[in-house]
């Protein structure tokens, strides 16, 4: 018998595999499909103090083994979240885990504040990638110190579990992952979405109405493996990886390079048993290399 | 909950009809819930991740185990999925979506080539309920008006309309809906076709007052409803998402 069990900044899961935001709806759709008992938290679709209806179509355009998106934030907003989406999340077993967004250091500080007084909650994910308003539009994660802002805008309320997604969309992200370490964070998930852009060249049109998008999938695995090692060498509080996971194989990468535990992402879109699947391949791999624990995988990277 | 995840069908026929125009027959085995007309499914590859997405297609008709699709190949993917051959072996995901109501009233076809996809087992449905729907098929050529003698059987009445003339009446199929409308004291119209061809209806059928529902098509993630890939914009505001919303809907819903 193995075990996949993980605990990360106080958090137990049962299983290394966490739905990535934006992958997974608020539950609902999938939950059922992966069974309670594979998933390490669910991560749900990113939450706005108000409802955002998105970019307009196409927001979606494939690439060699890849998925270009810009939905544009598309949610429901938090009270619509708590009312409607929360009631089921409960039910199950599995650690619920909010992504949230903002336009402002205090819109985030609001949205955890609000988070903070309902019941069955296991832990907050902070996106810093969005549009800092009040600075331009530029992105919160692409600067140190306005990482560490939202970072402590959020901790300031919010005592528990604080994951904070890092972009990869940066010269270093090292420099971005000690700011939000400072700050407070418990643990960092990298990477988000790898900005990026397609042409259709019948009609000469970008193939995403927004022009740019976030490039997710197989692709980016690499560039998101390379960059959880690094901050995870750089870096004391734990690292989950996320970045085109679609096999245990991949899982087992980011595991070994560092990471304590991963999220799957775009793997659900394209296959909605994925994470029943991939954990059932490290379930395999760990009984056929007599391996008892998961976490002795955690950081083996032999150089 | 079977509908959300993928089960391998085996390909029965995969026939050529017309130049790029392909007719898929699948042994979904027992894995597959039963489907309404309108639905559709998600097709993939059994084994890879390039092409990464898997694309959906509206339920051509349906039997326990016996799946057809209507396809035309546009890209890669259906680039991929014309090269199966009997005996192979696909993934595919549903029913999933929203199909079209079937309660009885005087219904009115409307197809633009390939389009006519979810009509053949629509077209049955009503048959079988004595309430054989009127049918109005348009293509460019006598080629393109694939499957018409099969769904014809199933048809009070069906008129056919090519823009060369090399079959029926010469021109769009807009220019007969008026009379078709007018003619059978229609009660519902259900498009599906290029979206100029809807638009163009769109005016015809309001300026009867009689409602118009249509299956429309677009860019898919998931197919499930989680990843909001496939917006539509809404009339009012806001978005539909043509998996879970459609992908038949009401065409005053949306902002065309």
């Amino acid at each position: 018998m193995v075990s996949l069990g993980v605990k990360i900044a106080g958090l137990s899961l049962k299983t290394p595999l966490m739905a990535a935001s934006g992958t997974f709806g608020y539950g609902g759709e999938l939950l059922l499909a992966v069974g309670a008992e594979n998933l390490g938290a669910i991560i749900v679709k990113g939450i706005s103090l108000l409802p955002r209806e998105g970019n307009p179509p196409p927001r979606l355009a494939e690439t060699p083994c890849g998925l270009l998106n810009s939905i544009g934030l598309e949610n429901v907003g938090v009270d619509r979240f708590i009312e409607e989406k929360l009631p089921f999340l409960r039910k199950h077993d599995v650690p619920v885990i909010v992504n949230i967004l903002g336009d402002t250091a205090n819109e985030y500080r609001d949205l955890a504040e609000r988070l903070g007084s309902v019941d069955g909650i296991a832990g907050l994910e902070v996106n810093i990638g969005c549009p800092n308003v009040e600075a331009g539009g530029m992105s919160f994660g692409t600067a140190p110190a306005a990482s560490a802002l939202v970072t402590e805008a959020v901790r300031s309320v919010w005592p528990g579990f604080l994951m904070v997604k890092l972009t990869p969309n940066v010269t270093d992200i090292t420099e971005i992952a000690r700011a939000v370490e400072a700050a407070g964070a418990d643990c960092l998930s990298l990477i988000n979405t790898v900005r990026g852009m397609a042409v259709n060249v019948d009609t000469r049109k970008p193939r995403l109405k927004n022009v740019i998008g976030g490039l997710s999938g197989p692709a980016i695995k690499p560039i998101a493996l390379r960059m959880v090692y690094e901050t995870w060498r750089a870096v004391k509080i734990p690292v989950v990886g996320v970045g085109g996971i679609t096999s245990a194989l991949d899982a087992l990468e980011f595991l070994i390079a560092g990471a304590s535990a991963v999220q799957v992402g775009t793997a659900n879109l394209v296959r909605p048993t994925a994470i029943r699947e991939i954990a059932q391949g490290l379930r395999d791999y760990l009984a056929s290399r007599d391996i008892p624990d998961i976490n002795d995988l955690v950081g083996s990277l032999i150089l | 909950m079977s509908a959300r995840a993928y089960i391998n069908a085996e390909v029965v026929k995969n026939l050529e009809l017309a130049e790029g125009a392909y007719h898929l027959v699948v042994d979904a085995g027992s894995g597959m819930e039963p489907a309404r007309p309108g639905q559709f499914v998600m097709v993939r590859p059994k084994e890879g991740l390039d092409p990464l997405l898997s694309r959906p297609f509206s339920i051509h008709e349906f039997e326990p185990r016996r799946m057809e699709i209507l396809y035309r190949v546009v890209g890669r993917g259906t680039g991929l999925l014309a090269r199966l051959a009997p005996g192979q072996t696909l993934s595919l995901m549903g029913p999933l979506g929203r199909g079209f109501d079937t309660t009885n009233e005087k219904v009115l076809l409307v197809a633009g080539g390939i389009g006519v996809a979810p009509f053949l087992f629509l077209a049955r449905r009503l048959y079988e309920q004595g309430n054989s729907p009127h049918l109005l098929f348009g293509a460019k050529t006598k080629e393109e008006l694939v499957r018409v003698e099969e769904l014809s059987e199933f048809c009070a009445e069906t008129v056919v309309v090519t823009e060369d003339g090399s079959r029926g009446e010469k021109g769009l199929v807009t220019e007969y809906l008026e009379a078709a409308i007018a003619k059978n004291g229609v009660q519902k119209v259900y498009g599906c076709g290029p979206v100029p061809m809807i638009r163009a209806a769109l005016r015809i059928i309001e300026s009867h007052g009689v409602p118009f529902f249509v299956s429309l098509e677009e860019v898919m993630g998931c197919g499930v409803g989680v990843c909001l890939g496939c917006a539509v914009p809404r009339a009012d505001e806001g978005y539909l998402h043509l998996c879970k919303d459609g992908p038949v809907l009401d065409a005053r819903e949306v902002k065309w």
